[in-house]
């Protein structure tokens, strides 16, 4: 979990992500963060997240908690 | 669908493209986006320049760009023509069709077979693979345009798609010879993937009204009516990393050789970002994956393919052979690949409008 924080921290540029902040309300989050952070769950988890799946996630830990339950 | 076809090559590819260059960083001062974002968004998706038609202008007015220039310059003879293929999602008319167009335009003799094809990202494999079967038919030469101008369908609102939208034509020609080393092509489809790339309204299904015409914000800023082009990244990023590299391994057994034996893998380029994971995910070097359209044409559909052979290419091409592997995936949704070998073309060269 602190790796992938440290990932997506360094992906949308913020000093560090709080496991229960909404990353949707970050200036930098849009399509290219996004494709970013589904390649970067791809390489390391060799996992896929469709885009309905991302409709309901807001924070680190729920995203975590996603690809967890995928592996 | 697996193909294969003998004595037929290609023998000339020429990109037409819009001499209407619009600039990522000019545009985004005008989108609000701060510096952060355009600077990362042009570092990693490789947003640059991309190129549009000026207004009224449509495919068929860069392909005729296109066959004047081959015709002038003595690279096709009228009389040699067997058939036009055109590809196309963005015709002139509902009827008549792109190739009839261009049947009339140049005059062409009433035994020239005449086709549009609609078809997007794949479409250069697709149109190939129709002219190889044309000729596998007894057809001697056919020109083969790819050409799309759907910038004028895509919100300029809308920070996604804008940026990288490119309009640009192709003719390829492909003639009889005596070319031992066998094409081989897979197509494959998923129409139930179709909703990741369309444009919801203007043709039957929602013809256009006033409300098709109402610019909605999807929710996260970008505005689009229902007759703009709506892409869904996720799901075409998570389609081409799970299905692109099992195409090319099925290629590669199909043709009994392996990765290593292509000089050059030419994919449709939607951007730089999904075409470096691409080349990861299938293990093969960088360096033998063009990536290098959308920084200066934009993403111009089925002509990408075409117009990374020209703008790469040239020069290789003008005096030795290369075995290439082309992909194309998209629209459809429609994903297929191309183990072509390419002898000294007569020409291969981009023009301008």
């Amino acid at each position: 979990m602190e790796k992938f924080l440290e990932k997506l921290s360094d992906i949308l540029e913020v000093d560090l992500l709080l496991p229960t902040q909404d990353m949707k309300q970050l200036d930098l989050w849009d399509s290219l963060t996004v494709l970013s952070i589904l390649a970067y769950i791809d390489e390391e988890f060799g996992v896929s997240v469709e885009s309905p799946e991302l409709a309901n996630i807001r924070t680190p830990t729920e995203l975590f908690s996603l690809v967890q339950s995928k592996l | 669908m697996n193909f294969k076809f003998k004595n037929a090559s290609i023998t000339g590819v020429l990109s037409v493209v819009p001499s209407n260059t619009l600039d990522f960083f000019e545009e985004m001062d005008a989108f609000n986006f701060s510096a952060a974002r355009s600077r990362k968004l042009a570092e990693v998706m490789g947003f640059s320049k991309h190129r549009v038609v000026s207004e009224g202008k449509t495919s068929v007015d860069l392909a005729v760009v296109g066959l004047k220039h081959l015709f002038d310059h003595g690279f096709l003879k009228k009389e040699d023509v067997s058939g036009i293929i055109f590809v196309t999602q963005s015709p002139d008319f509902f009827i008549p069709a792109n190739s009839h167009i261009l049947h009339g335009f140049f005059d062409f003799s009433e035994d020239v077979f005449c086709l549009d094809i609609t078809q997007g990202c794949a479409g250069y494999i697709v149109g190939l693979i129709q002219a190889f079967m044309q000729i596998d038919s007894g057809a001697e030469k056919i020109v083969l345009v790819n050409a799309d101008t759907l910038s004028s369908k895509v919100s300029k609102q809308d920070r996604n798609s804008w940026p990288l939208i490119g309009d640009a034509a192709a003719i390829t020609i492909v003639e009889r010879d005596r070319q031992e080393v066998e094409t081989k092509a897979i197509v494959k489809f998923r129409g139930s993937g179709r909703h990741a790339l369309q444009i919801p309204a203007g043709a039957f299904r929602e013809p256009p009204s006033e409300f098709s015409k109402i610019l909605k914000d999807d929710g996260t800023g970008n505005l689009r009516s229902r007759e703009n082009l709506i892409m869904d990244g996720t799901a075409i990023f998570n389609f081409v990393q799970e299905n692109i590299p099992p195409l090319i391994d099925q290629l590669v057994e199909y043709s009994g050789i392996s990765k290593v034996d292509f000089d050059y893998f030419v994919f449709h380029q939607p951007n730089k970002f999904m075409l470096e994971k691409l080349a990861q995910k299938m293990e093969v070097p960088q360096e033998k994956v063009i990536k290098n359209v959308v920084e200066s044409f934009g993403n111009s559909s089925g002509v990408t393919i075409p117009l990374a052979i020209t703008h790469n290419l040239s020069e290789a091409l003008n005096s030795t052979s290369l075995r290439l592997c082309l992909a194309g995936f998209g629209v459809g949704l429609t994903w297929g690949a191309m183990d072509i070998q390419i002898s000294p073309l007569d020409f291969c060269k981009i023009i301008e409008d």
